[in-house]
């Protein structure tokens, strides 16, 4: 979550609101920021949620019974509050934030142009206009070295 | 002796009469609440809590992208605060919900 933090501003910017979770207590929270977060980043800028017994966790999917915590989800929520995107991670390996941003920015391209995103879009590469023109034509517009 | 007696039989039907009017809740197993039974109101069967896997193991549909994020409201730490946030707080605009297993791990 620290390297959430650090992006946040580029987060923010974009108009999106972060929120962590986790079943650790609001005390938990306030201890953990002042120890040890705060020598990584200068502040947490989000609210840092507390889900005793993971129950937002279960409605989520993503509350671990044998653990007894929320493993690492990240759901993206449209101004709609429709969920466009998740993410579900075991334990062991942290989220990339980089790929948020990029799935963000991807999402906020969609609903604002209708136009469709490809594999591995960043700002300025190709998009595509859906339609059955261009079924079967794709590789006039897109190929997949603009995945990389 | 009577008097001991007497006082033994109002506590039964007193606790006979509570529990029988719902007023008193016996606890089930494992401290769970038991259903209350309204006159004239279908019992309500509140679902057990399970994980996701669980859930998708008795075939219940876990929450996935296209359905509407479910709403909720948990205490929070903001800045140096403790406030109540509510998913819905932020409703039209993007919001991203980092769920992660603990404070204080490695990851």
């Amino acid at each position: 979550m620290s390297a959430v933090a650090a992006k946040y501003d580029e987060i923010s910017a974009l108009g999106a609101e972060v929120l962590s979770v986790s079943v650790d207590s609001v005390f938990s929270h306030k201890v953990w920021h002042e120890t040890e977060l705060s020598k990584m980043v200068p502040e947490i800028p989000y609210p840092m949620l507390s889900d005793p017994n993971g129950k937002i966790g279960r409605e989520y999917g993503v509350y671990s019974e044998d653990g007894g915590v929320d493993i690492r989800g990240r759901f993206i929520i449209d101004p709609d509050g429709v969920i466009q995107a998740m993410e579900v991670l075991t334990p062991p390996v942290g989220r990339n934030v980089s790929e948020l941003i990029r799935q963000l920015k991807a999402y906020q391209h969609v609903r604002k142009t209708g136009e469709v995103t490809p594999s591995g879009w960043t700002p300025g590469k190709p998009t595509l206009k859906p339609g059955i023109a261009i079924a079967g034509k794709i590789w006039e517009q897109w190929k997949p070295e603009n995945a990389f | 002796m009577m008097k001991r007696w007497r006082t033994v039989l109002w506590a039964v039907a007193l606790t006979l009469v509570l529990v029988g009017t719902g007023t008193a809740q016996v606890l089930g197993p494992c401290g769970a609440s038991p259903q209350k039974a309204k006159k004239g109101v279908k019992m309500e069967m509140k679902m057990p809590h399970m994980s996701g896997m669980q859930m998708a193991k008795q075939g219940h549909r876990l929450l996935l992208p296209g359905d509407s994020a479910i709403n909720f409201s948990l205490p929070a730490v903001v800045g140096h605060d403790i406030k109540t946030i509510k998913l819905s707080d932020y409703a039209g605009k993007w919001r991203v919900v980092c769920f992660y297993p603990g404070d204080f791990t490695f990851v």
